[in-house]
């Protein structure tokens, strides 16, 4: 008999256990001390579970109000809920805060960019929002992390969409800080409720940073969004400054973020 | 008037069901039946016995939270053995964010078996040594097949990847525990019994 053929009768059960097997687990200590795992739980690991029992109830316990049901949500709910205020900040934007130049701005490159960063968003969230507490993998994380921060960047560069509406040629020249000040202030504003929103619907009570850093991407985007929706100015400038920065610059919140609770957390620990 | 099924009487997923409908009684026979699989699994990898428990209990409170993730068609063992890897896996990454743990092993491991049996309790530590060496899927697959008894099918759940991956993963692991294990001085079937030729016998 081979090793594994041992092995697969032994998970079976004692009914097909017979004289070769046996025969093969006097011989071979591999089979043996496997055998020997399996049947003999790890020091530590039988026994009374009432005291574990207790603390898992009192945990159940806690579980009540607007935050556990939010944690509690399948899902594709939570998903929809985090991408739901994200794109929400457009739809605000679009209906009570319109841009001036709305008439004058190309219809179908405004709503392309708008639905390129609504896809990018909506991405970010079903990569970093998982149902097992597993994490995306480093290569997906970074992919989407940098597309939300390139697309902003992409738009920026791209020819000026027009500037056929007075409000569209302001933030230039010495305007340009104070208007990309006023953006990034207004984007950073527009994407904290996605920001808040995401960071509570997280089951585990601690960071991990991939999955931070994607869910502070699809904030940033959100900003990013309403500023679209919002600002009439058309200068790639203060786009590159005042739009794309939000994004960066909510990453970088959210990275000194983990990297200060990390440090409160060891020398709590210590 | 038909009489109530017994809880105990019920499967996983059915019991899960009506956990997560809110019958308290469905999760006392749940905790039952994972409490001592998802300590095994976390107690292969953390060797600090309350650290191990508090893990443990991290792992349930995972799966009363994501209790309305679980499909009613799923098989509820791998999904929890999922969640309970994954916690696992972040109390390491955190640990080592911290530098609070360069290795997973920390040096305290016990042998499974008592002490008044040296010879298999070394046999046993030299096993855990062997299988720390191998990489991490690998050892997995053989932890929840051969030593947690799960099917290939639930393991490749557990996992993440297909059953055929497993039973691959599973063999070579398998194969190369053995070499290991050979080096460590844990002898594998005798050179006079291949084990090819009896495999027919078998």
């Amino acid at each position: 008999m081979t090793c594994e053929e041992v092995q697969e009768r032994l998970l079976v059960g004692a009914d097909a256990v017979d004289d070769a097997t046996r025969a093969h687990l006097e011989t071979c200590g591999v089979c043996r001390v496997m055998d020997d795992e399996r049947t003999q739980a790890p020091a530590g690991s039988g026994g009374d579970f009432s005291a574990l029992f207790a603390a898992v109830q009192a945990d159940q316990a806690r579980e009540r109000g607007p935050l556990a049901w939010l944690r509690s949500r399948p899902t594709w709910v939570r998903r929809g809920i985090i991408a739901g205020v994200g794109l929400l900040t457009a739809v605000i934007g679009l209906l009570a805060l319109r841009r001036p130049d709305f008439s004058e701005y190309p219809t179908g490159r405004f709503f392309i960019e708008l639905l390129v960063m609504a896809a990018a968003l909506s991405a970010a969230v079903g990569v970093a929002v998982r149902s097992r507490l597993d994490l995306p993998s480093g290569r997906s994380a970074t992919l989407w992390v940098a597309l939300a921060i390139l697309i902003p960047v992409v738009l920026a560069v791209l020819p000026q969409a027009h500037a056929d509406h007075p409000a569209s040629l302001l933030g230039v020249g010495s305007d340009l800080i104070p208007r990309a000040i006023g953006c990034l202030v207004w984007g950073l504003i527009m994407g904290t409720p996605t920001a808040i929103i995401a960071f509570l619907a997280r089951r585990d009570d601690h960071g991990e940073p991939r999955r931070d850093l994607l869910l502070a991407g699809a904030a940033g985007l959100a900003g990013v969004i309403a500023l679209e929706a919002h600002c009439p100015i058309t200068d790639g400038t203060h786009l590159l400054l005042g739009h794309a920065t939000v994004v960066v610059v909510v990453l970088g919140v959210v990275a000194f973020a983990g990297w200060l609770g990390g440090r409160v957390r060891r020398s709590r620990s210590s | 008037m038909a009489t109530p099924t017994p809880l105990e009487a019920l499967d996983d997923e059915a019991l899960f069901a009506r956990y997560a409908g809110g019958d308290t009684a469905a999760f006392q026979v749940l905790f039952a039946r994972f409490a001592p699989l998802l300590t095994r699994i976390v107690r292969r990898r953390v060797f600090d016995q309350a650290k191990a428990q508090d893990l443990v209990q991290q792992t349930f409170l995972q799966l009363h939270r994501a209790r309305k993730d679980f499909r009613v068609d799923g098989k509820l063992r791998p999904w929890a053995v999922t969640i309970c890897m994954n916690v696992v896996r972040q109390h390491f990454r955190r640990a080592q964010r911290a530098h609070e743990l360069p290795l997973e092993d920390d040096g305290s491991w016990m042998p499974s078996v008592g002490p008044h049996d040296p010879v298999r309790a070394e046999a046993a530590r030299q096993l855990h040594t062997a299988l720390a060496q191998l990489p991490d899927g690998t050892r997995r697959a053989i932890e929840l097949h051969w030593l947690e008894g799960m099917p290939f099918p639930e393991v490749a759940e557990a996992l993440g990847i297909s059953t055929s991956a497993v039973k691959v993963r599973a063999h070579r692991g398998y194969q190369k525990l053995r070499d290991l294990l050979a080096r460590l001085g844990v002898t594998g079937p005798p050179a006079s019994a291949p084990d090819r030729s009896e495999a027919g016998n078998g």
